[in-house]
């Protein structure tokens, strides 16, 4: 008995050894204490202003730090040119003369473990070859890429965290668990944690990436728009299909003219509404807005809107064929309060829209003229500010980008100017009389408001039915064969006078890539250079966009509406993304086969336009052939032109922006303002003094010369 | 004199130190049985403090907490009276008032369910009735806010049955949607508690009443006393160490709400009455990524709570002879 104690003991004493062990080498708080020294930092002008003590010695500092750091950046587009001079044809994928590691980690995480590199569908895949794809293999796109490169890739994400989760956990152990890291919404961090030596300066390395070299010298923008403060390239950008349009007004056709151009479809309808907007154009002899509000005396039925706005379209756009010209297709003229106008008249026609819609009047049904697709869409609302004289409201193609150019080349914060604030006022009257979606800012309602309201006519039971949204062209005209692109409303835009049709959202460079750490070897760092370059080779840029040849017609292309030849998908790919994704194309695609996760390279716009059914197509060729003007890189002229996905920050800066709370709380304010939520401030005077008191001055001031450093 | 006594109290310390080698050796059993627990602690509850540097720094993951810059009091600077103080005493304002509300209506149910379990005679119906109660505790806070979400959901296209049942009663209108509705937050978030907790945690206080002598039960009838007046004078006052212990623990935890629940039935409409100081640390620290802000308000909060514990503990020690320590 005695024995069986000591041998118990015995045991107990080495399993609490482990334990104890283990705890204190891995399982305690890994950022308690950093357990190695961050890679010798090649950019000096940092360590001089980080260990500054005196402000006025640290102002001198920041002023040559800018010069340095100016410098740096034109040493580092001027690299990029000369790599234009010197670079040779990329050679698809043949392996450079390097010593390479023969395999590689990768951490590439996008806080949805369905968008890894890592297989993770309970449904295997089954290729045309007869492989089959399981839950916890690679993707069949990373498949093919290992094959290709003869290099092991291996994914040690963790699959279900965020990007910039895993860049903060990463950083405590100094980027070590990975040669390669990647995700959406991290460009900021590679250019912090680069300049600091976390990442490979890819400059460096241009001779080793002579795809990418190319890539830059061609496009000097992107190279400027990812070149850190001090002048160094830290991560391969995603970069969207720049020169087209992101998203479009999309409506259904048949309810415009079945309300405007005869009296054949009219219903009788009891709906009124309360008219709380007034008109903001005076661009015509009346204002329709003005008009419809007189004729209501307090309350508008359908008959009235609808009767005030024919006649007003019969006095100012005499020309027009029919009424519905003022808003579908290329004739279309309409500015925002003749859209509002429309909208009340669809408002106000339930019994007339739903027998269009379905045949029969529905009893109780609802019709929301204006919605977006999901909550998290809740942005979109606010772009309809672009349409009241042109307010700026996304710098860049994200709902993040707060900061756009005025007129003169300065960064402004649209969220808090007053003009932005004033215009509020305008989408809250819209809100009010049921012209936007009840439920469009409620973030606790996840569904998708946009299969509700379109694609679910035929449903049992159905009664709620929207008329028009904002959002991408293929999905959104595929989900109702009566939904058609519409050419935005006219708006003038900063000074001009001159009235035409824009949108500030475009296709950009978004805050997604990937780079490569210095903590890894350099034969991991070669590989890692082969495998970042190869998305730039003809190949590459093939089997990301659209898949590995098996998933396309050999020798055969798509030619798509703008000329361009495109890769064409064969027939098991759009079967098999038809029986496992709905036939959404690019959901399979990232889901599924691998391709398009957000990693660094040049997205192409091909495969959406092959997929695009319905009235798609025409929805494209409209806005491009209106033209609608949009923001570009290039613009000259400071309102339309985009700023860069993420601004370069110093260490300096990330401190002051730690104390000041500007941030989505004022975001969610300004919704509540809408809504008329009990809880929200009562005026946009109110939502004005939470920036101020939430430090919006010096916020601006920090982004401000952030940008001075990446542009002059 | 001076020496003589020196070395007396020498002898002393030695003889202490000798008596606590002694008993430790001879009941190294016992003491080894607590050492996994010491360890636990010590990884989980003492190391990680100096983690609490952070709120006195301007953190960066890749420098660690040593190496990041120390900034003093100026993170709670920030939240107390800088650009943080609005949200931050929200969230203050918000704990207080739901831990508040929560002890108001929380603490006593249980009570009263230990009594009502008591009293029921028939062991078999008495477990049923009590297994019942407890299940809601074992389902996770993800499964209870699912279901609290989905019945009281008043959307455009669904209505929830709950919901439904309001609106025919006439408690609330078509449009009221309950939860974006800051009004209703907190109590849906007590009475979610009370159906979750309410059985579970009436087990120590059922533990309370069973360990009463039925002795003083029979003795207060012998002298005609009802069944109010034995819960009046026998049930309570045999609860009251128990009763004690738990109020003190509870002001404890005043600050501590449960932050699963709120994060998982919150949202951006109703962080004026739900926004608590453990999400606003959440929100903060881990979401936005400012994790000095988050740590100096996490300490703030256990502080307070720190000081509230020791506090009520002190009361309860001069008011009745029951306390912590």
């Amino acid at each position: 008995m005695k024995n069986h104690s000591k041998s118990l003991l015995l045991v107990l004493l080495m399993i609490l050894a482990v334990v104890a062990f283990t705890a204190c080498g891995g399982v305690s708080d890994p950022e308690a204490e950093p357990t190695a020294e961050p890679a010798p930092t090649e950019a000096p002008a940092v360590e001089e202003a980080a260990t500054e003590e005196v402000a006025v010695a640290e102002e001198e500092a920041v002023v040559e730090e800018a010069a340095a750091e100016e410098a740096a950046v034109e040493e580092a587009v001027a690299e990029t040119a000369e790599m234009e001079a010197e670079a040779v044809p990329a050679e698809e994928v043949a392996a450079p003369e390097m010593a390479m590691a023969d395999a590689l980690n990768l951490n590439i995480a996008a806080g949805n473990n369905q968008r890894t590199i890592t297989y993770q569908q309970a449904t295997p895949l089954e290729l045309p070859d007869g492989t089959v794809i399981s839950q916890g293999a690679l993707k069949p796109t990373w498949q093919y890429i290992q094959e290709q490169l003869g290099i092991q890739l291996n994914d040690v994400t963790i699959q279900d965290q965020s990007a910039g989760e895993m860049m903060d956990v990463s950083a405590a152990t100094s980027f070590d668990n990975a040669a390669i890291y990647g995700g959406n919404s991290i460009a900021e961090d590679f250019m912090s944690y680069g300049a600091q030596g976390y990442f490979v300066r890819l400059n460096d390395h241009l001779e080793h990436m002579p795809n990418f070299a190319a890539y830059l010298a061609a496009s000097p923008n992107i190279a400027k728009a990812i070149t850190a403060y001090d002048g160094g390239i830290y991560f391969v950008p995603y970069v969207a299909e720049i020169g087209n349009y992101a998203r479009v007004f999309d409506g259904r056709e048949t309810w415009v003219t079945a309300l405007l151009d005869s009296d054949e479809a009219l219903e009788a309808e009891t709906h009124t509404l309360t008219p709380s907007y007034e008109g903001f154009w005076d661009r015509n002899a009346t204002n329709v807005v003005d008009l419809q509000n007189e004729a209501a005396g307090g309350t508008l039925t359908r008959d009235v809107a609808r009767d005030t706005l024919l006649a007003y379209i019969a006095e100012t756009y005499p020309e027009l064929e029919n009424p519905s010209d003022l808003y579908l297709g290329e004739t279309a003229v309409y500015d925002m309060d003749e859209l509002v106008a429309l909208w009340r008249v669809i408002e106000l026609s339930p019994n007339t829209l739903s027998k269009v819609t379905t045949g029969d009047v529905i009893d109780g049904a609802e019709i929301t003229p204006f919605f977006v697709r999901q909550t998290s869409y809740r942005e979109d609302v606010l772009r309809l500010l672009n349409y009241f004289g042109g307010q700026r409201v996304h710098g860049s193609d994200s709902y993040a980008a707060r900061f756009y150019l005025d007129a003169n080349g300065e960064l402004q914060y649209s969220y808090a100017e007053d003009s932005f604030l004033a215009g509020v006022d305008l989408l809250k009257d819209l809100y009010e009389e049921g012209l936007i979606h009840s439920e469009f800012a409620d973030t606790s309602m996840t569904d998708n408001v946009r299969n509700s309201l379109y694609a679910a006519d035929d449903s049992d039971g159905q009664q709620q039915f929207g008329f028009m949204t904002y959002d991408w062209i293929a999905s959104t005209t595929a989900s109702n064969p009566d939904v058609v692109g519409m050419l935005p409303p006219l708006t003038t835009v900063g000074d001009s006078d001159e009235f035409i049709h824009w949108t500030e959202n475009t296709r950009v460079i978004k805050p997604d890539g990937w780079g490569i750490s210095t903590a890894a070897s350099e034969e991991e760092i070669n590989a890692a250079l082969y495998l970042l370059d190869y998305f730039f080779s003809d190949a590459g840029h093939i089997v990301q966009n659209y898949s590995p040849p098996y998933g396309l017609l050999e020798g055969e292309t798509y030619l798509a509406p703008d000329g361009i030849e495109y890769p064409k998908f064969n027939e098991w790919m759009v079967d098999a993304s038809c029986e496992l994704k709905s036939c959404d194309m690019s959901g399979f695609l990232r889901d599924f086969i691998g391709s398009q996760i957000p990693i660094g390279y040049q997205k192409e716009i091909g495969f959406e336009l092959q997929t695009t059914i319905n009235h798609g197509e025409e929805a494209w060729a409209l806005w491009i052939g209106a033209p609608v003007k949009s923001t570009s890189y290039e613009s000259e002229d400071p309102l339309f032109r985009l700023v860069p996905p993420v601004f370069s920050l110093t260490e300096q800066d990330t401190a002051k922006l730690g104390q000041l709370a500007v941030g989505e709380e004022q975001v969610d304010q300004i919704f509540l303002y809408i809504t008329g939520a009990e809880t929200a401030v009562d005026s946009v005077e109110a939502l004005k003094a939470l920036y101020v008191n939430a430090g919006i001055d010096d916020y601006v001031d920090v982004y401000r010369n952030a940008y001075a450093r990446m542009t002059e | 004199m001076a020496e003589h006594r020196y070395e007396e109290k020498n002898d002393a310390e030695q003889n202490r130190f000798l008596k606590y080698t002694v008993t430790i050796l001879s009941d190294y059993r016992l003491y080894l049985l607590l050492l996994p627990i010491i360890i636990w602690y010590g990884l989980w509850f003492y190391k990680p403090l100096a983690g609490l540097l952070i709120a006195f720094k301007n953190y960066q993951p890749n420098l660690g907490v040593w190496e990041s810059d120390f900034v003093g009091f100026a993170n709670f600077g920030s939240l107390v009276s800088g650009t943080w103080a609005p949200q931050f005493w929200r969230a203050f304002r918000n704990t207080f008032v739901i831990s508040l509300y929560g002890f108001i209506f929380g603490f006593p149910i249980p009570i009263l369910l230990a009594i009502f379990f008591s009293e029921i005679t028939r062991n078999g119906l008495r477990g049923i009735t009590q297994t019942f109660s407890y299940l809601p505790h074992f389902l996770s806070e993800v499964t209870i806010t699912g279901l609290v979400l989905t019945l009281l959901y008043n959307g455009e296209v669904t209505t929830g049955v709950i919901a439904q049942f309001l609106i025919n009663l006439g408690v609330i209108s078509e449009t009221t949607k309950i939860m974006q509705n800051a009004e209703y937050f907190r109590p849906v978030f007590i009475m979610t508690g009370i159906w979750k907790e309410a059985g579970y945690s009436s087990i120590v206080y059922f533990a309370a009443i069973m360990a009463i002598s039925p002795v003083l039960y029979e003795a207060l009838k012998v002298d005609g006393g009802n069944k109010l007046q034995e819960i009046r004078f026998v049930t309570f006052p045999g609860m009251a160490p128990t009763l004690i212990i738990m109020i003190v623990l509870r002001i404890g935890n005043m600050l501590s709400v449960g932050y699963e629940r709120v994060i998982l039935l919150y949202n951006a409409n109703t962080y004026e009455t739900a926004d608590v100081l453990s999400t606003f640390v959440f929100r903060i620290g881990l979401e936005g990524g400012n994790q000095s802000i988050g740590a100096a308000a996490g300490m703030f909060e256990a502080l307070i709570g720190f000081a509230l514990v020791v506090g009520a503990n002190f009361i309860s020690r001069e008011i009745s002879d029951s306390s912590l320590w």
